[in-house]
């Protein structure tokens, strides 16, 4: 906002000068575009490739900022030019009326104000009576030229500050070009590349979780099917148990509970997969088997979460009594498993009676061992069974009686639970007569072999698949 | 791609940079003119502040055209010498087969 002496010493007209000049410059931007538009179609008149449609997307980027600031620069000097020359004539009145005054003699003060000058004073005491009239002719004519100052100098200020907004808001809206890295050309293509085989990264990568959630989703039924056996085994187990002793019927119902509670447990992830190893190595090394000893002690860790005392004593008895060596819990167990089975295949032959029997045997094995088991064994059943539980108490029963009764009540489920894999031998009637269902569940019914459209080759003809 | 022509565009554009400066360098004189010659006026600081900006803009300018001038040349210079290894590796080749068929 310019004083009254700075509005009078001003030169607005070198506001439009610099508009002019602005204006040039603007024209200045444009022809040095259509040069550089030149010098692109030169160019690109011997490069054709990827770089140069990139190239091409910089120089479309360049041309548009360019012809924005020229825009920019010509409206910004209108600006100017119009305020600047606005203020070059509110300058000019101004001047033009404080030289007017000041030609009469008026004394013309910076704020501004108009006073009488000597002159006037002179005037006024000349005059006489008439002094006080002409005093006040003065004094208004001065009023009068100080609201003419004061009136021009605010239109001046105005006209500066409206032409200085304007000016300063088109300064802030020029946005310099944004600085490019030296390998901003190469960073497009490679983009473009990296694009495309993460694209197909991420779809592999989406196929393998496919197959892995099936995979496990096939994984969770199989789990289910073996729970509804393993219940449906118990339930008809233990009709069966009850005609045993009262003892034994008790350990194998808590052993049981155990079991299915454990079962329920999503930690059962663990005995599941151990289930076909023993499966297949037991058939195939029947005494020596070392897979039965290993579910054997497992089988506490898991049931027995109430049980946990009783677990572990599980596995420690048999070492010092039965055999002497470090081998000796792998045989002992090994031999009880297998007798164990063994009694199961053969007194499974009637249904109804082989669970009992395989437990019965099995313990009767494990306990007659010593004694020479084989034969033992063989009988299974309800003899299997008393033999079991009298053999027992003598070999070891001073020691842990309590251990006998787990250890069969163990071995006694050890069919219903396939976890083990004890259940699921090739022999034990359960495994076979309920796995073979749901491997033929999981296949389509085939059609009738007549229904099947014949197969036609142009050279030979195929027999008639009903002939035989 | 035409090497030297496209190798002479770059230096083309890189000679062009420079003038968008020069847009910019003509108003600066008047600008500061017009400051001074109009003390206590608004737009007297307002247009310098104006050319400040403008100088930026045209920096910006010279900057990107002289940055895509390399980018051509360098373009230009990389398929020639991309050129010449496969030339060379052609004429290895070339020595290799009479070789081949003397053995």
């Amino acid at each position: 906002m310019p004083a009254y002496e700075e509005a009078l010493a001003a030169d607005p007209t070198a506001f439009v000068d610099c508009a002019t000049e602005m204006s040039a410059a603007g024209n200045d931007l444009t022809d040095h575009r259509a040069a550089y538009d030149t010098t692109v179609t030169t160019i690109n008149d011997g490069w054709q490739d990827q770089a140069n449609a990139a190239f091409n997307e910089d120089v479309d980027l360049v041309d548009e900022h360019v012809d924005g600031v020229a825009s920019q620069v010509g409206e910004a000097a209108e600006v100017l030019s119009t305020g600047g020359s606005a203020m070059a004539s509110q300058v000019e009145q101004l001047k033009a009326t404080d030289a007017a005054y000041k030609g009469a003699g008026f004394v013309v003060q910076p704020a501004p104000k108009v006073e009488l000058g000597p002159v006037h004073w002179a005037a006024i005491a000349a005059a006489g009576p008439f002094g006080p009239v002409l005093q006040a002719v003065f004094q208004a004519r001065a009023d009068e030229g100080t609201m003419q100052l004061t009136t021009g100098l605010a239109v001046l200020t105005a006209a500066d500050v409206a032409t200085g907004t304007a000016l300063t808001a088109a300064g802030e809206a020029l946005e310099p070009l944004e600085d490019k890295g030296p390998a901003a050309t190469d960073c497009l293509t490679v983009k473009d590349d990296g694009e495309d085989g993460n694209i197909e990264k991420v779809e592999q990568r989406a196929d393998v979780k496919d197959e892995t959630d099936t995979g496990k989703d096939t994984g969770k039924d199989d789990k289910g099917k073996e729970d509804e056996k393993e219940d449906d085994d118990e339930k008809d187990k233990d009709g069966k148990d009850k005609e045993d002793e009262d003892k034994e019927d008790e350990d194998q119902d808590q052993d049981e509970k155990d079991q299915d509670k454990d079962e329920d447990q999503p930690g059962e992830q663990q005995p599941q997969p151990e289930v076909p190893q023993p499966d297949r190595e037991q058939p195939e090394n029947e005494i020596p088997g070392f897979e039965p000893p290993d579910p054997g002690p497992e089988v506490p860790d898991f049931t027995a979460d109430p049980f946990v005392p009783g677990g572990p004593d599980l596995g420690d008895p048999w070492k010092p009594s039965e055999l002497e060596e470090s081998e000796v819990p792998a045989g002992g167990l090994a031999s009880g498993g297998g007798g164990g089975l063994g009694g199961g295949g053969l007194g499974s032959t009637d249904v109804p009676s082989g669970t009992t029997g395989t437990g019965s045997g099995g313990a009767m094995g494990l306990v007659g061992t010593p004694a020479g088991g084989g034969p033992a064994g063989v009988p299974g059943g309800r003899p299997g069974v008393g033999g079991g539980m009298l053999g027992a108490p003598g070999a070891r029963g001073p020691l842990n009686p309590d251990e006998e009764y787990e250890r069969e009540s163990f071995l006694t489920e050890d069919p219903e639970d396939d976890v083990w894999g004890i259940g699921t031998d090739e022999g034990n009637p359960y495994v076979d007569y309920q796995e073979e269902p749901a491997m033929q569940s999981d296949l389509p019914p085939l059609p009738p072999v007549e229904e099947l459209p014949p197969f036609t080759f142009p050279d030979f003809d195929l027999p008639e698949p009903g002939k035989p | 791609m035409e090497v030297e022509q496209v190798r002479g565009g770059g230096g083309d554009l890189q000679a062009l940079a420079p003038k968008a400066k020069l847009a910019s360098d003509r108003v600066q004189a008047p600008a500061q003119t017009a400051a001074s010659s109009n003390s206590g006026f608004f737009t007297g600081d307002a247009g310098v502040q104006w050319h400040g900006k403008f100088d930026t803009v045209t920096a910006g300018v010279e900057r990107r055209v002289d940055w895509q001038g390399a980018q051509v040349a360098s373009s230009a210079d990389e398929l020639e010498s991309c050129d010449q290894e496969v030339r060379g590796r052609f004429r290895a080749i070339e020595r290799r087969i009479p070789i081949r068929r003397e053995q």
